[in-house]
């Protein structure tokens, strides 16, 4: 038997383009023979773990795993709300200041230059129109409703997914990040719920096998090896978590305290049509996991979800901010070779049982 | 680093916005989801409509339906399939069709191929196959296949099965009832021709092959107009074809006659034809029929009939004239044998009653007047017998009293009863009715009738008249009886009492005289009155009865009486001194009944000319007139009916007509051209007064 593995999608970006990114925007076409050869040896070191997917690392993502698609647009300013994250740095997110909203890019541009170096299946990670709501400011757009804006959000993001289906994405994951977040910030949860329903209306457009190609990636934010909310009981938010019409979840854990305690939370509250994969590597973990720990770890988890449900992954992105270089390319690799290592033990290992 | 209060603030503010606005659109999005679902539930119904309709088209067709995937499992049919293969539904559901088949080859005649051919298309998957299937039983069964694609992609293959038993048994008993009627045309006389609706040949039978001089095979497809030249015998023109008419107006066409068929050769033969357009079941018309046969036989026999009817024609023409000039013959001898005995009836009748002339003498005339009141009845009977034979007696049909019919014709014979002292019974209470019937000819049989008594009856015997009146069908008749107490006569002898000339014993004709006419001419009469004339005798020496039956007739329909001269005597009666003008150019008979009208004491003028006559009338007109006028009607300048109509208009004189033409035509002549009697020659004296009488009185 064998039980499936994929990445969350960042790869920390190579010296040469981060040394680069700090001397110039990101959307500066100089830079496009940078992000190809990082996207060329991102590839060929994803192929070399053997991970049976795999993605282009994010190595276009600029400047992030969220704000990728609305850089450089003129109706935007800087001065968006802030992220605060434990370490005690924050990112700040970018704010609309005129209608009508779209995006500046869509990921499946990103889809398409990792094609051409492989023909491994290839997910694509899209951010979340959760997240991107929180662009409109609390005093509203002067002749741009909040309406309109949530309108215009919906179609952005569902033209972004569907072109990424179109393109032979082998799945399109939707990060949700702020779920957690949502909850930190409104505990009452109607925040969350709100979140909730907006991606179930993103959700809402794609038919039934469609969203069995889309998963939803939560997590308590990373970067930097921290986090902006994992103090956030996962009770609180997976109840809700799983009420979103998507096929695949995929669910930070390794990094958690009591990680039982979450798997039987997950226990309680997937359906029967969800596909699980349980984060078994810390990704802000410095240390390079055996596979052995890994093996234990998905041994663990296939204790409370069944086997035909059960996927393994990343807790998150190894950089989802480009200029975070808090962890190399090579531990990223390494942990993730631990990960398709350890996944295939375990898979062994129940197997054999 | 914890964020700024504001920050925070600002962040929820925002955030809880969103939701708000994401609350908006998730209720518009239910909506819309709502609006969906409705629609889809709409959808749904229609769908399950359609899929219902066309389940139940696929359940209602005649064929069988089995549908299999690639692989041949059943993924559905239709009640027809099994119906039709005889096998149980639970079977055929989810069953592989080679096992079905393995169920089914029972039936076929060939199963082992029957079984090939399904692995062998399953194998080879081909578009489309086609197979005809015959069973044990007899029964033909059409097999189609064809792949099955959805959204154009193969799914599996449809596989329908038809019974065309019937249709094969209808197609054998059309193919039979085809040859049986190109048999049945090619054995029959006459040639039969058909076209379809261009008018070009599709069929010829042998007999159509020779008379046209082509071959079916050579005119097959050819234009009629080509194979079947048609001329008019009369004309020699091209003559229409029939079965073009049938073609273009839907109709049949009769016979026609007198066309000529000129063959390929050249050779001609008269033919009849007729055409009929073919129609197909709907009534449309899809081609022509055209019978037509070789009448030249025929032809030549209708000529030679022809030709006897013609000469038949001429030979009745010439019969007729034959027979018109023996009538006229008759006639001319009935004037000129009645004529001379005119002037002898005339002065035997005048001497009659002379006082001068001696008793022996006186006698000897009596004797001369009866026998030439013999021959002028002997003539009058002759003609009767020739009308009655020839259907020619012609009757005045009047309202007469049959009892004052009775009492004349007794007064006429009282000399004869008187004669032989015979006793006369007379019973006719019952029968003094008026019946349609012709008075002189009814008149006529009575008087034979009493005279046939009185001749065969002794001296002192007697003769009884009686008459009743019986219902006959919707009417009523009369029957009178006259018996006498005669001589009687055996049974055999009454069967010839009514046949001319045949009279019951020659030794009685020797005996009693005559032709024995009398009761033939009355038996005519009394039939030609829708009666008849019976006898009856209980043998010789005790005496006869005849009976007369005669219908009484419609007397609505029957004329008033016209008071004709009847044979009656007008004895004691006398009229008044006339002045006659008598036109008659037969010397002798003009001077007799000069003389015997003078003896009536009438003042005569007697002319024998037409010119003379008219002249002596004009001439007496302004002098002391003329009462009346007596004239022949055959005289040497002209009719006698001309001058009467000339006097009649020209002065109001009425006349009295005598002719040799005894016939009704000539009577009715003479009523038309003004006389107001007409009597027959010879003359009889008690007759002519008469008639001179009732002129006087009618005037």
């Amino acid at each position: 038997m064998t039980i499936p593995t994929e990445p969350i999608g960042s790869i920390p970006r190579t010296p040469a383009l981060i040394e680069a990114l700090l001397a110039t925007d990101g959307a500066d076409p100089k830079l496009d023979p940078l992000y190809d050869e990082a996207i060329r040896d991102t590839i060929e070191r994803f192929e070399e773990t053997e991970s049976p997917v795999i993605t282009d690392g994010e190595q276009r993502k600029y400047h992030n795993f969220g704000t990728y698609c609305v850089h450089g647009l003129e109706n935007t300013s800087p001065e968006g709300f802030m992220l605060p994250f434990v370490a005690g740095h924050t990112r700040r997110w970018p704010r609309l200041t005129a209608g009508p909203f779209r995006y500046k890019r869509y990921a499946d541009s990103f889809l398409s230059a990792a094609q051409q170096y492989s023909r491994m299946p290839v997910k694509q990670a899209v951010i979340s129109p959760s997240a991107l709501s929180l662009m409109y400011p609390a005093n509203g757009v002067p002749g741009y409703s909040r309406e309109e804006f949530i309108n215009d959000l919906l179609n952005e993001h569902e033209k972004e997914v569907r072109l990424c289906l179109e393109k032979g994405a082998h799945c399109v994951q939707v990060d949700f990040t702020e779920g957690r977040l949502a909850v930190k910030i409104d505990p009452t949860g109607n925040l969350l719920n709100s979140f909730i329903d907006l991606n179930n209306l993103a959700l809402a457009r794609f038919s039934k096998d469609q969203r069995r190609r889309i998963g939803i990636h939560t997590c308590p934010g990373g970067d930097r090896d921290s986090t902006h909310s994992a103090d956030v009981d996962y009770a609180e938010l997976l109840p809700m978590l799983f009420e979103l019409q998507a096929g695949n979840f995929y669910i930070a854990l390794a990094g958690e305290r009591d990680r039982v305690r979450v798997l039987k939370i997950i226990r309680k509250y997937m359906k029967p049509e969800h596909q699980v994969f349980v984060g078994v590597i810390s990704t802000i973990d410095p240390r390079i996991e055996t596979p052995e720990e890994v093996r234990d770890r998905v041994i663990e988890a296939s204790k409370y979800i069944p086997m035909d449900q059960l996927g393994t992954t990343d807790d998150c992105g190894y950089a989802p901010f480009s200029d975070d270089t808090s962890t190399t390319r090579d531990t990223a690799f390494a942990k993730i070779r631990s990960r398709i290592l350890g996944t295939r033990l375990a898979a062994a290992v129940i197997g054999g049982k | 680093m914890e964020p700024k209060e504001d920050e925070e603030s600002l962040l929820r503010s925002a955030a809880m916005q969103n939701a708000s606005a994401i609350r908006a659109a998730r209720m518009s999005a239910e909506r819309d989801l709502i609006k969906a679902k409705e629609d889809l539930e709409l959808k749904t119904r229609e769908l399950a409509y359609l899929l219902a309709t066309m389940r139940a088209t696929f359940e209602s067709t005649t064929d069988g339906i089995l549908v299999t995937d690639a692989a041949g499992h059943v993924t559905d049919h239709n009640e027809k399939f099994v119906q039709l293969w005889g096998l149980p539904g639970a079977i055929v559901d989810r069953s592989q069709h080679t096992s079905i088949a393995s169920l089914a080859k029972k039936r076929i005649k060939d199963p082992r191929k029957f079984l090939a051919r399904i692995r062998e298309i399953y194998e080879s998957w081909p578009p489309e196959t086609f197979d005809l299937l015959e069973f044990e039983d007899g029964s033909v069964y059409e097999r189609h296949s064809r792949i099955q694609k959805v959204h154009k992609m193969p799914v599996g293959r449809v596989w329908t099965v038809r019974d065309i038993t019937e249709s094969k048994r209808a197609e054998r008993a059309l193919r039979e009832q085809a040859e049986w009627f190109s048999v049945t045309l090619g054995s029959i006389g006459d040639a039969v021709v058909t076209v379809n609706t261009e008018c070009r040949v599709t069929y010829m039978n042998p007999v159509a092959e020779t008379y046209t001089g082509w071959s079916a095979a050579a005119a097959a497809g050819k234009p009629l107009a080509e194979v079947m030249v048609i001329v008019s015998e009369a004309t020699r023109q091209a003559a229409p074809n029939p079965i073009d008419i049938a073609l273009s107006e839907g109709r049949i066409v009769e016979l026609a006659n007198h066309t000529t068929l000129v063959s390929r050769d050249g050779s001609e033969r008269p033919i009849e034809d007729s055409a009929a357009p073919i129609k197909d079941p709907s009534g449309k018309t899809i081609g022509a029929v055209m019978v037509f046969h070789d009448v030249g036989e025929r032809r030549t026999k209708e000529r030679a009939l022809a030709r006897l009817y013609e000469a038949e024609q001429h030979a009745r023409g010439a019969a007729e004239l034959a027979n018109k000039a023996k009538d006229d013959f008759l006639a001319a001898l009935s004037h000129e044998l009645r004529t001379p005995l005119t002037p002898a009836l005339g002065i035997l009748s005048s001497l009659s009653g002379d006082g001068s002339i001696p008793e022996a003498l006186a006698a000897d005339l009596e004797i001369v007047r009866r026998n030439v009141e013999v021959e002028a009845r002997l003539i009058d009977d002759l003609l009767d017998v020739t009308r009655i034979r020839s259907g020619k007696l012609e009757l005045h049909i009047e309202r007469v009293r049959l009892a004052a019919l009775v009492d004349e014709a007794i007064g006429i014979c009282q000399v004869d009863l008187d004669a032989k002292h015979l006793s006369m019974e007379r019973d006719l209470g019952a029968a003094d009715i008026e019946i349609a019937a012709d008075r002189l000819r009814i008149t006529q049989v009575l008087w034979n009738l009493l005279k046939n008594s009185i001749k065969f009856t002794p001296e002192r015997g007697t003769i009884s008249v009686r008459a009743l009146v019986e219902s006959h069908g919707d009417g009523k008749r009369i029957i009178l009886e006259v018996q006498d107490t005669g001589m009687g006569m055996e049974p055999g002898d009454v069967e010839r009492l009514f046949k001319a000339f045949e009279q019951g014993d020659r030794h009685v004709t020797r005996q009693f005289g005559g032709l024995g006419l009398g009761l033939a001419i009355s038996s005519g009469i009394a039939e030609s009155h829708g009666g008849s004339i019976t006898a009856f005798s209980g043998g010789r020496g005790k005496g006869s009865t005849f009976t007369l039956t005669l219908p009484c007739g419609d007397l609505r329909a029957a004329a008033a009486p016209d008071g004709r001269a009847t044979y009656a005597p007008a004895r004691g009666e006398r009229t008044r001194r006339l002045r006659i003008l008598l036109v008659e150019d037969h010397a002798d008979t003009a001077n007799i009944l000069a003389r015997l009208l003078g003896r009536m004491g009438h003042e005569v003028i007697s002319v024998s000319t037409v010119a003379d006559a008219l002249h002596a009338a004009g001439k007496e007109a302004a002098g002391a007139g003329i009462d009346m006028v007596i004239s022949d009607v055959g005289l040497p300048d002209g009719s006698g009916l001309d001058l009467m109509r000339e006097l009649s208009s020209v002065h109001g004189l009425r006349g009295i007509a005598l002719s040799g033409f005894g016939r009704d035509s000539d009577v009715e002549k003479s009523h038309a051209s003004g006389f107001s009697r007409h009597l027959t020659k010879p003359i009889n004296v008690v007759v002519l007064r008469r008639a001179i009488l009732e002129l006087t009185l009618d005037k």
